[in-house]
């Protein structure tokens, strides 16, 4: 890298089932107000914030070109302001991309998204389908998860309880984190009487709907001093694309989180990523993920996903430590909070869930349906 | 009236239309059109469409729609060498009467050819569907949108002010774009102002949510508020009959609706002080 690109802080809202008695402006301020008193930084011509980036949907905020909506809190009036409408985790790739060009030195990353806002959720999720071909028969975002998990079930011995195990213990790391939402404890049997959605996918598999805004300061390294005393730098950035169309894909085998993983640690230098990281944090929209996209970050051993459940081997190796997407986050925002809580563990800033010496994370982010789009970022501090 | 010259292209559009009738095109209508066609090769016709069958009587019969244009743009639209929605908007085409009735009319008909025009290749018909999209939102005001909203229903119109450079946001937001610091003080401005830049609007766009949609033309409105200077303008509407008097720097004031619900439809419109 030819200057590093350091997180100098980060910031996000409590997440709630439903922020009725806030606009998702309100909620973005209170991030970007956060940052602002962290760091110290204004959108002074000079010295100040060079470049916003913003992460929205239209479809969640019923209204096209999302971000119009969030110039003014942004800064991004007479400024350089940017909208990603992926992941979220996306903008620190799009940040890291704008810093090492040289166009700019301190970048606002910022994603809100309100899941309460639309009636439902799967519907909003059922207009990412065509209208001609997939819309028809049915397809959101849980569908195809549905489709997913059934043939990844089928492909690596993942049953009901495994996935009720999951649920457990991801409830069990939330209740250490103030800003999940879903911190209320579960059993086992709890989640395996709970509805099927989409067999197997019952209501507790799910990630819970949410409200809520997360943001970083990104800055230069040789700018980073001015805003924090414990910078942490991306080391690796990868992303991949997998077919949108469902049929198109092996489904049971996570082609694109491999090659997304891939690029982040060839450009990393990462060659071992089982023993690379000391926090892991992974995008778990759904209980059968956390142990597909385990083995596509080649952080277990491929198709070894229901022993690593079975021996929960994910306290001691701190996969999840925040409670991960399964406790709470919506969507966009999954992957960009993953990023977040890596980045206070590796600040020393995670407070009851923090990991002791914490020096270098992984965070993962996932979008589309039956993980289409995957991002991966690694993270490192000195 | 029907005095045609019976042999131009036009009494032959009409006098083959029951011979091109698309059986799917005419389902569940029962409605007359009327036509107007003016110039040497002009005349007037009415298409009777009921029971899935189609009439074209010479005159008009009772039309519950009834089109008015040359014989020369008649004959362009119908050979799909003129758009009639171009047509229209550009004021060769007119339309009195339903004019949502026209709609399903272009699928009436089956292509017409004109005569000796030879063997017409006829194109795989490609399917167009038709969607409506439908998303039921909540939308948050706020503490800021929200104060502004319930104003309203005490017929008070609040703007904010930014601490920095003292201008005043209508309708209030968060903060200040140009200073990025919260608003916090609120201040009442008007309710009367003056037209600052009025449009007139001859197309109405149905809310994508509700699909309710508006009388047009409309008056789309700047007033510039009593209280505000400069840029501190509020966007709303005129009252539609003093459209013609519709001038910079008029005062106006606000009408309000009978029910108010705090939304900024809770003013109906804006409309002209008589001096």
């Amino acid at each position: 890298m030819d200057r590093k690109v350091g997180i100098c802080a980060v910031a996000q809202t409590h997440f709630q089932r439903n922020k009725w008695d806030q606009r998702f402006q309100n909620m973005a301020l209170e991030v970007l107000e956060s940052l602002q008193q962290q760091t110290g930084v204004d959108f002074s011509e000079d010295k100040g914030i060079d470049m916003s980036i913003s992460c929205s949907d239209d479809m969640f905020d019923a209204r096209t070109i999302s971000d119009n909506g969030l110039t003014d809190v942004l800064g991004g009036h007479f400024r350089c302001e940017e909208k990603i409408a992926q992941e979220g985790i996306q903008a620190l790739y799009y940040g890291l991309a704008a810093i090492r060009s040289g166009h700019a030195d301190v970048v606002l990353l910022l994603g809100h998204c309100k899941e309460s806002q639309g009636k439902s959720r799967n519907r909003v999720t059922h207009l990412a389908f065509d209208p001609f071909y997939t819309r028809p028969v049915g397809l959101d975002f849980c569908v195809g998860a549905g489709l997913q998990a059934q043939a990844y079930g089928e492909k690596s011995g993942i049953t009901d309880d495994h996935l009720a195990k999951i649920v457990v213990r991801a409830r069990k790391m939330a209740a250490n984190n103030p800003n999940q939402p879903d911190t209320q404890q579960v059993t086992a049997e709890e989640v395996m009487a709970s509805a099927f959605l989409a067999d197997p996918i019952r209501t507790l598999h799910a990630y819970p709907v949410s409200d809520g805004a997360v943001g970083m300061i990104l800055a230069a390294e040789d700018r980073v001093r001015e805003f924090t005393d414990t910078p942490v730098w991306i080391t690796g950035v990868g992303n991949s694309m997998d077919s949108f169309f469902l049929g198109d894909r092996d489904l049971a085998s996570s082609v694109a989180l491999k090659a997304a993983a891939g690029r982040a640690y060839k450009r990393a230098g990462i060659r071992d990523p089982k023993s690379a990281f000391d926090v892991k944090e992974v995008c778990d929209q759904y209980a059968y993920q956390l142990p597909m996209w385990m083995e596509g970050l080649g952080l277990i051993q491929e198709g070894r996903g229901a022993r690593w459940v079975d021996d929960q081997e994910w306290d001691k190796t701190n996969v999840n430590i925040s409670g991960g997407m399964l406790a709470g986050n919506p969507l966009l925002l999954g992957g960009f909070v993953r990023a977040a809580e890596a980045a206070l563990q590796l600040k020393g800033e995670a407070g009851s869930r923090q990991v002791k010496n914490a020096r270098t994370a992984l965070a993962h982010g996932v979008m589309g349906p039956a993980g289409q789009f995957h991002s991966v970022v690694t993270l490192e501090r000195d | 009236m029907s005095e045609h010259n019976k042999n131009s292209l036009v009494a032959d559009i009409f006098g083959t239309m029951e011979s091109r009738v698309n059986p799917d095109g005419i389902k569940g209508i029962t409605a007359n059109y009327g036509y107007v066609i003016q110039g040497p090769d002009g005349g007037t016709w009415t298409v009777c469409v009921a029971d899935g069958k189609v009439t074209v009587r010479e005159g008009l019969v009772d039309p519950h729609v009834t089109t008015t244009c040359t014989d020369e743009d008649w004959v362009a639209i119908t050979l799909g060498e003129l758009d009639g929605m171009t047509a229209f908007s550009s004021g060769k085409l007119k339309v009195e009467g339903d004019m949502g009735l026209l709609i399903a009319a272009a699928r009436f008909f089956k292509k017409y050819a004109a005569p000796g025009a030879g063997p017409q290749e006829t194109p795989e018909e490609l399917i167009v569907l038709k969607q409506v999209l439908s998303l039921d939102q909540t939308f948050s005001t706020g503490p800021v949108m929200g104060r502004f909203l319930n104003a309203l229903k005490e017929k008070k119109i609040l703007a904010n002010k930014c601490p920095e450079c003292k201008r005043l946001q209508i309708p209030p937001r968060e903060v200040c774009a140009e200073c990025v610091v919260r608003c916090e003080e609120f201040v009442e401005i008007g309710p009367e102002g003056v037209i600052s830049t009025p449009d007139v609007v001859y197309y109405a766009s149905p809310d994508p949510l509700t699909a309710e949609t508006r009388e047009t033309p409309y008056c789309s409105c700047h007033f510039l508020l009593d209280g505000c200077k400069g840029h501190e303008t509020m966007w709303h509407e005129l009252k539609a009959s003093d459209i013609p008097r519709a001038k910079r720097g008029v005062r106006v004031r606000p009408v309000w609706n009978d029910t108010l619900k705090g939304c900024v439809t809770d003013i109906k419109y804006f409309e002209i002080i008589n001096a």
